[in-house]
């Protein structure tokens, strides 16, 4: 049997104001600028799980290198044009992340990978600029708010003698890699839930119940691998929350301490405000 | 001629504006889309090793967006962000001439918007993929991995829905007409 018409279709039954309404949200597009925003951020995450993955012996290598045959040849709707997932694209993906990734997005967070490279060495030296003797963490407030994160100030430029990292040093057949990647994506799918979660609440006009997020955030995640994103976000609630001044302090903390971070220019609207 | 090889930017190039629209045709609201949209994308990411070329690449990211959007319209109906609320819906969703300054066009999307947020998610899935992403009804019942019998049996309720929904909007605003006269 045949489908029906579409509703749409001038050959359905729909009545005008059935096919205007319909038609409304037909032609539903994305604001300017949003594709090239998401992947800013996208093509962040990625990067730094996936380096963290090449170092480590990787999902994302364990899938270039299984690839499913049927990968290839994938036809991509939209555009029309035939694109092939090939396990070429699959390896190229995994293991030229850490650069590809980076040139192509355009605006990748180095610190963050960094962050991410030393997930389990000592703490380096703390850059001056963040408050030496931070208070404790407190429920509810904000630790430092003149300064950024100290968990986060670990980018290359800020560390001395930064080490030489192997990427080819640990095999990726390992089940037990492959469990540890794993356990890795699930806890950065939590923090990205949180953070996103946040993010929400603070568009919605709660700025107070996305400075609790940011705490859980905080506390769940201490050298997550969105602390970059974290810290932004705290500013943004910050500067929500009427403490422009505050804001605009740690919005500077943050450009000195990340000046490759492509969020240090959407910071600097806090930094250089008047 | 051999095709470029691709990456995973100009999968991401090719599909984001139809994610994005899924996501909102989906119910997912304005603010949140950007968010949602990055985590599709994120989850293809990772998810790439294990597509099979079966369907199209905007069939699979449809998949993986329509659980990302159960996912929040679930958590957003418990924040009390979406509503199923009759009465909130129809405020939204009328359309008399004082309703809005906001430009017909998107008053009208806001209205449809509306009224596919009371369709139940299985009927409001399959009515977006026939009637604004023209899925045929087998390629739908191959995604949601249901006979084409249900299918079409979801999108006739989808529908019925959708045109009762109409008319009595269409009633409570010719009311709303009279009264202002």
């Amino acid at each position: 049997m045949a489908d029906p018409q579409r509703l749409l279709s001038n050959l359905s039954d729909a009545d005008d104001l059935e096919r205007e309404l319909l038609g409304s949200i037909a032609q539903l597009d994305p604001p300017n600028g949003a594709r090239g925003e998401a992947w800013a951020r996208l093509s962040a995450q990625i990067a730094a799980v996936a380096l963290v993955s090449s170092a480590h012996g990787s999902a994302a290598a364990a899938a270039a290198s299984t690839a499913a045959p049927g990968a290839a040849g994938v036809g991509v709707a939209g555009t029309g044009a035939a694109t092939g997932l090939a396990p070429l694209a699959l390896k190229l993906l995994g293991s030229k992340l850490a650069i590809g990734l980076l040139v192509a997005g355009g605006a990748v967070s180095v610190s963050a990978l960094w962050v991410h490279l030393h997930h389990h060495e000592p703490r380096v030296a703390v850059a001056p600029l963040v408050a030496a003797s931070s208070p404790a963490p407190v429920a509810g407030v904000e630790p430092t708010p003149a300064a950024v994160d100290p968990a986060l100030v670990r980018e290359p430029s800020l560390a001395p003698n930064p080490p030489v990292i192997s990427l080819g040093s640990v095999r990726s057949d390992s089940p037990v890699r492959a469990s540890t990647e794993q356990s890795r994506q699930d806890r950065l799918s939590a923090e990205s839930a949180l953070l996103t979660q946040a993010r929400a609440e603070l568009r919605n006009g709660d700025a107070a119940a996305a400075q609790r997020s940011l705490n859980r955030l905080r506390t769940s995640f201490p050298k997550g691998v969105l602390g970059q994103e974290r810290e932004v976000l705290a500013i943004e609630v910050l500067a929500a929350q009427g403490n422009a001044e505050a804001a605009r302090r740690r919005a500077k903390a943050f450009i000195l301490a990340f000046p490759k971070s492509p969020h240090s220019a959407q910071l600097s609207r806090f930094a250089d405000a008047p | 001629m051999t095709p470029p090889h691709p990456d995973f930017r100009a999968l991401y190039d090719a599909h984001f504006d139809f994610v994005w629209r899924s996501l909102r045709r989906l119910g997912v609201r304005e603010p949140d889309v950007l968010d949602l949209a990055q985590k599709v994308f994120l989850t293809a990411y990772f998810k790439l090793s294990e597509f099979e070329g079966r369907s199209l690449v905007s069939t699979w990211l449809f998949g993986i967006a329509q659980r990302v959007a159960s996912d929040y319209r679930r958590s957003a109906l418990i924040r009390r962000e979406v509503s199923t609320d009759n009465a909130e819906l129809d405020s939204v969703a009328t359309w008399h001439e004082d309703f809005s300054t906001e430009s017909d066009a998107r008053r009208r999307a806001r209205a449809a918007e509306a009224i596919l947020n009371k369709l139940p998610e299985a009927q409001r899935t399959v009515f977006v993929l026939f009637e604004l992403e023209e899925m045929s009804g087998q390629d739908i019942a191959t995604l949601l991995n249901v006979s084409v019998g249900t299918v079409r049996s979801r999108l006739r309720l989808a529908r019925d829905a959708f045109r009762r929904e109409i008319k009595r909007l269409s009633a409570i605003n010719a009311g709303g007409r009279k009264e202002a006269v």
